[in-house]
């Protein structure tokens, strides 16, 4: 209410606000948090194609498809307080291809992230980033059960993908490493493209049906020839143990 | 991260009247195996897909026994319904000592309803993460109820539950005009059917990951056990899923590009 005209009076909270503080806080949790990269063998000086995959359908689908666990080639570690936990591991496909698989890179590093494997995205001649979400986060109508996949590309940047997809409509938004990989190639110019699959199966296994959304990526000609020959029927996903029944 | 300033409380209106909590919550249930329920005019029936928690465990129990006119099966939040499968047990056994005669499943389905309804109104208590498919028979005859984190719930002839349920439903919605008729066992393969469309084409129904609660005239619920349930999945062993023909087809046929969105340009990337 107020006393004098014009004058604004905020409403007493019991919640106590030191701003000072909190940054101070902030910072410091980001400090202690770093990221380092290390290689097993040496970086393709030509990458023809950079597979980014974020989310754990994501992870699943590239697993399904692509990667031979043998075939590691380097990995990200989240150091914080000196404990070590892996972030991201990136795979060889063949001389031209890579894949990094990035499910423990929180949002909030996502842009160091970025700063780390700038030099690996500046060496892809294209981009393709495949992110997935809860479908609770998905504002639209045209919902499948199974999942809706989206896409979002570098304007100007329309090189051959050859997959058919919408075009992830307002007022959705995708964040983390996904999206600042997105940006970076904005800004340098580059070709990339990114797909985001929202789903609600997010349960411990992960099965045929729960890839099916991704699977209109699978007819993308830069795609076709890296498929693997065996797949497993059944990959890992998120483990909720006993939670939901 | 929120989604937006009015999901953090379940006692916070958004300016569009809804409450974030509370429809939060009903995520949960897809969460759950997906659980069947139909009835007929004389028994009613309910089926689950059992889960695995790890390779090491069995798995999990899906449907609970109430009374011995009434069992559930759930979908979420396991703890959730275990309180509420514990209260309506409750109740069952107060409503006998005192009338010494069963509870009507409607009743016990309303006070459910205004137990749970309750978490939707306190700041200091949740929702209930959980959704209930209810079959019992009484007086009134067999019954399928559906119970939702929102409190509500639903008189039903069938339903269908939990994760990819609504491959299911389909499957109830286009047959359900011979539940009405069916006897006991074509009863329960018709849920079978509706629960093993909800499963890709690599993995089947087993007496492993299956359970099978039947109730209705003449018969205390139960909880049938390997060997009948083994038998009933093998009358349906041969059937082909989801439309038949038109499966197998899809099946063979390379993956259909998904088609563009109603407010979005379908983008293709050349």
């Amino acid at each position: 209410m107020a006393t004098f005209f014009g004058e604004i009076v905020e409403p007493a909270s019991r919640a106590c606000f030191d701003f000072e503080e909190d940054n101070f806080e902030d910072e410091q949790l980001l400090e202690k948090c770093e990221l380092c990269i290390s290689w097993k063998t040496e970086i393709p000086k030509n990458i023809k194609l950079l597979l980014i995959c974020q989310g754990p359908i994501s992870k699943a689908f590239a697993e399904h498809y692509f990667i031979d666990e043998g075939k590691c080639c380097g990995q990200v570690e989240k150091s914080q307080r000196s404990v070590k936990k892996e972030a991201a591991k990136f795979y060889s496909l063949s001389n031209d291809t890579l894949v990094c698989v990035a499910t423990g890179v929180d949002d909030t590093l996502s842009t160091l992230f970025v700063d780390l494997v700038a030099s690996v995205v500046d060496l892809a001649a294209r981009v393709i980033i495949i992110c997935s979400r809860p479908a609770s986060q998905f504002f639209g109508e045209s919902k499948n059960e199974e999942g809706t996949l989206r896409c979002l590309a570098v304007a100007g940047k329309t090189d051959d993908y050859g997959i058919k997809c919408s075009t992830l409509e307002q007022p959705n938004f995708v964040s983390g490493v996904s999206a600042a990989v997105l940006s970076y190639c904005c800004l340098k110019k580059k070709s990339a493209c990114l797909f985001v699959c929202f789903s609600e199966d997010i349960s411990a296994v992960i099965d045929s049906r729960t890839l099916t959304p991704l699977d209109p990526i699978l007819m993308s000609p830069l795609l076709q020839p890296l498929l693997k020959g065996n797949r497993q029927s059944k990959v890992s996903g998120i483990s909720t143990g006993n939670i939901y029944m | 991260m929120f989604r937006n300033q009015y999901d953090s409380d379940v006692t916070v209106w958004s300016p569009q009247g809804r409450l974030h909590q509370v429809e939060y919550a009903m995520e949960a249930v897809k969460l759950g195996s997906a659980t069947v329920g139909l009835k007929s005019k004389t028994h009613a029936v309910i089926l689950a897909l059992k889960r695995a928690s790890s390779e090491l465990s069995a798995h999990q129990k899906k449907i609970i026994p109430i009374d011995n006119h009434i069992g559930m099966s759930i979908a979420g939040l396991t703890a959730d319904a275990r309180i509420l499968s514990r209260y309506m047990r409750t109740e069952c056994l107060n409503y006998r000592y005192s009338h010494d005669d069963a509870l009507p499943v409607s009743r016990l389905i309303t006070d459910v309803g205004n137990k749970m309804q309750v978490c939707t109104q306190r700041y200091d208590r949740r929702p209930y993460g959980v959704g209930l498919l209810v079959a019992g028979f009484d007086d009134n005859g067999p019954h399928i109820y559906q119970t939702c984190p929102s409190a509500n719930y639903f008189d039903c002839k069938a339903m269908a539950i939990g994760a990819r349920s609504q491959s299911a439903r389909t499957y109830l919605e286009k047959n359900l005009d011979k539940f009405a008729d069916c006897d006991l066992e074509e009863l329960v393969k018709h849920g079978l059917r509706a629960l093993r469309d909800t499963l890709p084409n690599e993995v089947d129904l087993s007496t492993k990951n299956v359970s099978i609660g039947v109730v209705g005239a003449g018969l205390d619920f139960t909880i049938y056990g390997e060997e009948e349930m083994s038998r009933l999945l093998t009358a349906i062993e041969g059937e082909e899923r989801r439309g038949g023909t038109q499966a197998a087809a899809e099946a063979a046929q390379p993956p259909a590009a998904e088609p563009a969105a109603a407010e979005g340009e379908a983008m293709e990337t050349e």
